[in-house]
């Protein structure tokens, strides 16, 4: 310690360069996490698993107690809502038994129902304001992989792109490095849905490059592309919310999507992977 | 036991702030806990703790979050130095140097993230970072920092205390 303190200048230079070397050689060649990656995994994780359970009972309770007034009132128009929805469904369920004969004449498979999934519970939050990820308290020991995706809420949640043996790692959709090949539903037009940090806290995404003469309305529900090698095609991601013309001639969404980024408790991996690298 | 206590505060803090804080966020914005444990090891034990003490616990991050391993480890050990350098020249009860220092702190690890992680992908729209990310953030890490300071404050006292005992048994 003595000697570290008549070189304090030589001990910090060498402490950055050491950062420095670390930051060039994992930037180059990132793939999987090491071995002392994951034993400090092993360490870390279950710790980390207790604390967010802890944590969602708090939240849940927080909830429980601040909306205790709101749901008397609340309960009085779901009764109501609930008989107009009631005769809604009735009609509805006739419709959906139509749309099971079209579909079947279509021959469209049913995307969701035939990928092997695998539910997994989320034990940690990136911590800092700039990047949108997750820990989830399963790895390559339960089959996940590099590139699987994550789904929630009836939606795309993102992809893990780091699996340890006990433990992986999931970018979401909202995180700014995150870009998917996406169409509306409706029209099939195409363009890219990416993560921006500015959006992120709202919980939203943008939809970029969507040709100008394309005709994408608010409402429009938004899926994964047939054009994407990574998703397989027709997984929902959500709804646009308004429409703006770029300077350079595309047109630019901001989409809220169906996951629910700020609630997210479980999610559910797709245990299979679809073709190379995007 | 100073050491055990650094060690404990650092793993601990990255356990409970990513698990526990997105229920205390405001506006989307957290505290960045880290960074103050750095700043109050630094503030109480110059230099080379502060560095030390930053590089462990940047290192940390990166392992399970960080986009670049090692770069949030380069920008805390920096923090650690800087702030250790005005370590004999302030009363250590006075609360207006730990703010400052954690404000420049702030400051400077969100800037140089921005530049390196945005900036670097041409994301030009600085103002716009600034009053969604970089000014919450400021401002909570700021608010945080008076409690944990006041803590870091008695637990260096208590340790001094202890450290003193046993210098005076064994002499």
């Amino acid at each position: 310690m003595t000697f570290l303190k008549s070189h304090k200048k030589a001990f910090i230079t060498v402490l950055c360069l050491i950062c420095a070397a670390i930051i060039g050689v994992t930037a180059m060649l990132r793939f999987q996490p090491t071995k002392a990656e994951s034993i400090l995994g092993y360490v870390i994780t279950p710790l980390q698993g207790l604390f967010s359970r802890a944590a969602n009972f708090v939240d849940d309770k927080k909830i429980y107690f601040s909306q205790i007034a709101d749901v008397q009132a609340e309960n009085a128009l779901l009764r109501r809502e609930n008989a107009a929805l009631l005769e809604e469904n009735t009609r509805l369920n006739a419709v959906r038994k139509q749309n099971d004969i079209l579909t079947e004449l279509f021959n469209i498979a049913n995307i969701y129902s035939d990928l092997p999934k695998e539910a997994a519970y989320i034990i940690a939050k990136d911590p800092g304001n700039w990047y949108n990820s997750y820990i989830i308290d399963k790895g390559e020991r339960d089959g996940f992989a590099k590139n699987m995706i994550v789904l929630t809420g009836g939606g795309l949640a993102g992809k893990i792109t780091e699996a340890a043996d006990s433990y992986s790692r999931v970018v979401s959709l909202i995180d700014d490095t995150s870009s998917v090949s996406a169409q509306s539903e409706r029209t099939g037009d195409m363009g890219f849905v990416r993560g921006d940090a500015r959006l992120m806290l709202e919980g939203k995404c943008r939809m970029e490059l969507i040709p100008a003469e394309a005709d994408i309305m608010v409402g429009d529900t938004i899926i994964t592309s047939r054009m994407s090698s990574m998703y397989p095609p027709g997984i929902l991601i959500g709804t646009v919310l308004s429409v703006s013309a770029d300077p350079v001639g595309t047109k630019t969404a901001i989409i809220d999507p169906f996951a629910d980024f700020k609630h997210m408790e479980t999610v559910l991996v797709v245990t299979k992977l679809f073709g190379g690298q995007e | 036991m100073r050491i055990v206590i650094l060690v404990l505060a650092v793993i601990l803090n990255f356990i409970v702030q990513s698990s526990f804080f997105p229920i205390i966020e405001i506006f989307g914005a957290k505290p960045n806990t880290a960074l103050i444990i750095v700043v109050c090891a630094a503030i109480f034990r110059e230099e080379i703790t502060g560095a030390l003490v930053g590089f462990f616990a940047g290192l940390l991050y990166d392992v399970f979050f960080g986009r670049y391993i090692g770069f949030c480890a380069l920008q805390l050990c920096l923090i650690g130095y800087f702030c250790g350098k005005p370590y004999r020249d302030f009363f250590k009860s006075n609360l207006l140097i730990p703010l400052t220092l954690v404000f420049v702190s702030v400051a400077f690890y969100n800037l140089s993230y921005y530049v390196a992680h945005f900036l670097l992908l041409a994301r030009t729209d600085f103002l716009h970072y600034v009053k969604q990310i970089i000014f919450p953030e400021t401002a909570y890490t700021l608010a945080v920092t008076i409690p944990l300071y006041g803590l870091a404050y008695l637990v260096n006292k208590g340790l001094d205390a202890f450290e003193w005992k046993r210098r005076k048994m064994f002499e």
